[in-house]
């Protein structure tokens, strides 16, 4: 199953233009995968603190009468990062500033069915 | 006399009429007052509020405390809800960090249970549906320029797959006009 979640990743890094980092993290931004090209991370966009800032960003943004949050988009200069909210998990990817978004949101769908097993992990570190 | 006589009949008339008001005092008339028994109403049910605002009052003070609890619950659930409700941006300054130490004890935690659980429980494999299932990682595969090898071969197999369908011929064995009979 790893390996199987694994490939799922990998093929969004190769098929998405721009894509460097995939990362599969808990709400407090501490990760249960962690992907990327050539094994190399850009430090402030993978950083503890900085995922952790997703999960109280989404919880205010859906005080706003919208309904929930699904996911937060934020385009810097010089990359590009699209962290989606699976609560209890937040998936985190990171880019440059051409990454292809549009290709990349299409699949935020086909990502819940490779994560019920971190969603069990977390469950019962919960317990 | 004819005066005491009419003074004597008028005392008569009167008493005779008092006589007759006692006895119609139970009957309503055209004379009795429509308004008294409304008053008689009034009057029961006043007493009845009296009663009722006597035992409110008892029960009152039998149940004030559960009252000022249920209160006290239903103030702090409208606290509550309006807390969860408020758009607090400062919380954003005052997230939890997590000590370094924390952090490297649940990263472990959790690759710890990752494997037990990939290893423990049996998963159901997800169905890959490329067509190039057998592969692993097609997409690195197809990404690179092909060779001039991999071109010759291309090249030659559709050459051949050309030739074989200009060679295919069609065998005239019947008759392409069937004549048909009606009778």
């Amino acid at each position: 199953m790893s390996d199987e979640v694994k490939r799922f990743f990998t093929s969004i890094l190769n098929k998405v233009n721009g894509l460097n980092c995939v990362l599969i993290s808990d709400r407090d931004g501490v990760p249960l995968l962690k992907l990327s090209k050539d094994n190399k991370f850009p430090e402030l966009g993978t950083k503890q603190s900085f995922l952790s800032t997703f999960s109280i960003a989404t919880v205010q943004s859906s005080k706003m009468m919208l309904g929930k949050n699904k996911q937060i988009i934020l385009c810097y200069k010089s990359s590009t990062i699209v962290q989606l909210n699976k609560a209890p998990l937040i998936i985190t990817f990171v880019g440059t500033e051409s990454t292809n978004i549009g290709h990349l949101l299409t699949y935020a769908n086909e990502v819940d069915k490779y994560l019920e097993e971190y969603k069990i992990v977390l469950e019962q570190n919960l317990i | 006399m004819e005066f005491l006589h009419s003074v004597i009949e008028a005392f008569s008339n009167c008493c005779l009429n008092c006589r007759e008001e006692e006895a119609r005092a139970g009957e309503a008339t055209e004379r009795s007052p429509l308004l008294q028994q409304q008053d008689q109403r009034n009057q029961t049910l006043q007493i009845r509020r009296i009663s009722e605002n006597n035992i409110d009052e008892n029960e009152i003070s039998t149940s004030f405390p559960t009252r000022e609890k249920d209160e006290q619950t239903a103030l702090s659930r409208i606290v509550q809800e309006t807390n969860s409700n408020i758009i607090d941006v400062s919380a954003l300054d005052t997230h939890h960090m997590l000590e370094q130490s924390e952090y490297n004890d649940r990263v472990k935690l959790y690759n710890q249970r990752l494997a037990q659980q990939w290893n423990n429980i049996p998963v159901p494999e997800l169905g890959y549906n490329g067509l190039l299932k057998d592969m692993p990682n097609p997409e690195i595969l197809l990404n690179f320029n092909p060779t001039t090898e991999e071109l010759a071969i291309a090249k030659n197999f559709v050459k051949e797959a050309a030739q074989a369908i200009n060679d295919m011929k069609i065998d005239n064995q019947d008759d392409l006009v069937v004549p048909f009979h009606f009778k």
